[in-house]
């Protein structure tokens, strides 16, 4: 299909043009707000911004101006406020927006648009900015405003800042692998005359001296760079049962004694070297698995969706109120585009609530005063004031979180690295005691050495390391790819599903605008004329959408309009009758194959037209459903079921269906298909999938890019890349096989240094070879195996997607 | 040969000196942020062109 009109992009966001009224400067924006970031950056000469990268601006989303009105609250304020004196004040602020150069030369050019700001210091990598400012100039309040309004908006939750002040930072992942690297190079280096054959005879003074100072270097390495070996094994044991910890903990311990030991009585030089590089590459390797993107948070919960503060009115007059503070009786002004944050009763006249952010579904209903209003729906249009009649943890909404899902602590299960590491560490203490029974008989003298030896040489850490280092690597590509894993966990979950459970909106349909198909049948332009007209005059979200479609059409003046919630719209003009709705409020037949929703019209009852509005389905997702013929899927949705046909199109035969479900039927869902003994997985997005999410054995939420907010799971995908859900499963299966290949290779190199352990002559050199060469060859395997699986699962892929691509440009 | 124990003080006073610093720059916080220095070099000489 060959497009011919040309799309012209945003100077400041990038997305397309819809009209090319706003321009300035010869250049082109996509709305208002676009347009006044640019006049602003022009105005204080920093049109910079856009000369570093190519439309590198943040859509500007309307939000509703009074927004940050609560932190003109002292208390509130305070919890933000790092540093504060009588001249300046110094505030720190979450800003997810940050992606480019661009963004970190505005943010820290900040001073140029205000004089009251002093200073900005921006940490790209947690996208934090430390902003220093004057409060007689600019108060916090204007400050967020500010950043606001030029698409940065700053995103404040109270628990964010609470728990960094109860979890100090930790100290930086260099220090330790620094230290120990440093403590492992000299042992090394101090050995070599070890090595070489140095004898006791030959200078016993300059012996010792090399052997104690590699003793004193290797303290720091002991007590220092393994203790979280130690600390993982002994909560492992605490909890009964073994994780990998414990075994190469004990291998550590050993090595060290048995090192102290023959140093202290001048029998040896023991195997120090061995544990400093062994510690030193398990903790590249652990810092590889935990390289996950410190500025995405998976653990959000429905507080950090909701409001900070609330306003309430007390005898006349406002005052901000944190929302976990609302009694009931409380008379609440809530804003336009705000989010209604407790179970309330309506007491303004009318009000018009959109509920998406609860149900997914696309819909905004029309209140009246009296009615009952449930928490997590925003506001549209104008500000309204209710009366609370729960509070904010009571309320229907948050209910959801007290579900038993959200209480149950992470269950450990033992992944199938540990459960090799049991069998291997059973297997290995069996070959120690034979040693030592053997050695018994033979020559006593030598028992305890062989004993030592076998559980040093052969300590399961070429286990840990190829599985981090695999998994490290992985992680990092994924995230390349637009798949963001909590942990490496997540990973070995994603190897063992049989069922995966969709959600329609944003996951596998587009949140935009659903494309429109007008069928006359026997209807005239002028008809079309009318009901779009009436449409305009409507707030119903397909009216809205059909309104916009037909923006150009001229408006004609409708005189009576009368709208039937939850039915249609019925009108009279220039003496016709005409109705808008549903086929049966039509009252009209039409043909059962239609995918997607259906708008019909009728003039005087006989004339008669319908619209069909389809849902955009995400380019890809048919082909990932034939790809995942082996898994059961099933699509949870909490739309209307008006999109039922054409879902039944994409999916496959047998696979369940379930619209117009609440966050807790999905959750229940669910469960119901765990108790059948199935492993599930959850893909969604938005707030009313959270308990799904949650339940599921491995919930993935979808986001429209890196910065929008995502509840609470264990991996975070980016929207554009669901229809390669099949390829990243497919890589984890290979990391798994690539994992057990070299565990199995690096069982060779055990071979060889248990047949020197079980013979009694494991000499330090022995070791100091074996170890790091195993040790070095398992972590190239996993680099080189890792990069082959990225080139097979998506690089093929991309690259003919390119040539595609190409192909259409010519 | 015993010179080489007097080596084996002196270089290990070297490197020493050295872990000190790197210790020092890690706690300080110079390894936090590993985006933004590479970037700013460019920022400062779009500025002087701005002033010229």
């Amino acid at each position: 299909m060959i497009k011919t009109e040309t799309k012209i992009a945003c100077s400041h966001c990038g997305e397309t043009c819809m009209n090319q009224e706003l321009q300035q400067d010869d250049l082109n924006f996509c709305c208002i707000g676009c347009k006044q970031v640019y006049a602003i950056l022009h105005q204080h000469k920093m049109t910079d911004y856009y000369c570093l990268n190519p439309m590198p601006g943040n859509k500007i989303i309307s939000s509703a101006s009074n927004k940050f009105d609560y932190l003109d609250d002292e208390s509130i304020a305070s919890k933000l406020i790092s540093f504060k004196n009588a001249q300046h004040t110094q505030v720190q602020f979450f800003i997810p927006q940050m992606h480019c150069s661009s963004c970190l030369w505005l943010l820290e050019h900040l001073y140029k648009l205000h004089e009251g700001i002093l200073q900005t210091d921006v940490n790209f990598t947690d996208k934090s900015i430390r902003i220093s400012f004057q409060q007689d100039k600019i108060s916090l309040k204007e400050l967020c405003n500010l950043l606001m309004s030029l698409g940065y908006e700053p995103h404040i939750t109270l628990k964010d800042y609470e728990e960094e002040k109860t979890n100090p930072k930790p100290v930086n992942k260099y220090l330790k692998l620094g230290l120990v690297g440093f403590c492992f190079g000299n042992i090394m280096l101090i050995s070599f005359p070890e090595y070489l054959g140095l004898d006791l005879a030959d200078n016993p003074l300059l012996l010792s001296v090399l052997r104690y100072t590699n003793l004193g270097l290797s303290l720091p390495v002991f007590f220092y760079g393994a203790s979280e070996f130690f600390k993982n094994a002994w909560q492992s044991i605490k909890q009964k049962h073994i994780n990998i910890d414990a075994p190469i903990s004990l291998a550590i311990v050993l090595t060290f004694a048995r090192s102290v030991f023959e140093i202290l009585t001048h029998t040896g030089a023991g195997y120090l070297d061995s544990m400093c590089g062994i510690v030193f590459f398990m903790l590249i390797g652990r810092g590889l698995q935990r390289k996950t993107l410190t500025h995405l948070k998976f653990n959000r919960d429905y507080t950090s969706y909701f409001p900070i503060a609330v306003t309430v009115v007390k005898d006349k007059e406002m005052q901000v109120k944190k929302i976990q503070e609302v009694e009931e009786g409380d008379v609440l002004k809530i804003n336009s585009q705000e989010i209604i944050p407790v179970d309330c009763i309506l007491s303004s006249r009318l009000a018009d609530i959109d509920y998406s952010f609860v149900t997914g579904e696309n819909d905004c209903t029309s209140m009246h005063a009296g009615e009952l209003i449930y928490a997590g729906g925003k506001v549209m249009h104008s500000s309204i004031e209710v009366i609370a009649i729960k509070p904010f943890s009571q309320s229907h909404f948050t209910s959801l979180w007290n579900n038993q899902a959200f209480k149950k602590e992470e269950e450990y299960k033992s992944n199938f690295v540990e459960l090799i590491s049991k069998y291997f560490s059973l297997t290995l203490i069996l070959i120690a005691s034979l040693t030592f029974v053997y050695w018994q008989m033979v020559n006593p003298a030598n028992a305890w050495n062989a004993l030592t030896a076998v559980l040093i040489i052969a300590c399961p850490c070429t286990l840990l390391l190829t599985s981090s280092y695999t998994f490290g690597y992985l992680m990092e590509w994924f995230s390349k790819e637009g798949l963001f894993i909590k942990n490496a966990e997540t990973i070995s979950k994603l190897t063992q599903l049989d069922h995966i459970v969709f959600d329609k909106t944003g996951t596998i349909s587009e949140v935009v605008q659903p494309e429109i198909i007008f069928m006359p049948l026997n209807s005239t332009a002028e008809d079309l004329k009318v009901v779009v007209s009436i449409m305009k005059q409507s707030n119903h979200p397909f009216s809205k959408i059909i309104a916009k479609h037909y923006e150009k059409l001229p408006k004609e003046e409708i005189q009576s309009i009368k709208e039937i919630a939850g039915q249609g719209i019925e009108a009279w003009h220039n003496e016709q009758h005409i109705k808008i709705g549903s086929a049966s409020f039509v009252g009209m037949q039409v043909p059962i194959e239609i995918s997607g929703s259906l708008v019909c019209f009728s003039v005087d009852g006989n004339t008669q037209a319908y619209f069909i509005l389809k849902n955009k389905i995400r380019s890809g997702i048919k082909e990932l459903f034939s790809a995942l013929k082996k898994y059961s899927v099933s699509l949870l949705s909490g739309d209307n079921a008006l999109s039922v046909q054409q879902m039944k199109h994409i999916f496959p035969k047998d696979s369940a269906l379930l619209f117009q479900q609440t966050p807790q039927q999905k959750l229940d869902y669910i469960h119901s298909l765990q108790m059948q003994g199935k492993k599930v997985m959850m893909i969604g997005d938005g707030i009313n999938d959270a308990g799904a999410l949650k339940q599921s054995d491995l919930g993935i939420s979808v986001v429209e890019n890196h910065f929008s907010f995502s509840p609470a799971s264990d991996a975070i995908i980016h929207a554009d890349r669901v229809a390669n859900l099949h390829s990243f499963i497919q890589s984890a299966k290979g990391a798994k096989r690539l994992i057990i290949g070299s565990f199995i290779y690096s069982l060779f190199y055990n071979a060889i240094g248990i047949y020197f352990a079980v013979s009694a002559q494991l000499k330090p050199v022995i070791a100091a070879i074996l170890m790091p060469a195993s040790s070095i060859s398992v972590i190239l395997i996993a680099f080189v195996g890792t990069r082959y699986l990225h080139y097979t699962y998506f690089q093929k892929n991309n690259e003919k997607q390119r040539h595609d691509k190409n192909h259409v440009l010519r | 040969m015993n010179v080489i124990i007097f080596l084996l003080a002196a270089s290990l006073l070297v490197a020493i000196c050295f872990l000190v610093a790197f210790i020092w720059s890690a706690r300080t916080g110079q390894f936090d942020d590993d985006y933004s220095p590479a970037q700013r070099i460019f920022f400062t000489e779009t500025i002087e062109n701005e002033n010229n």
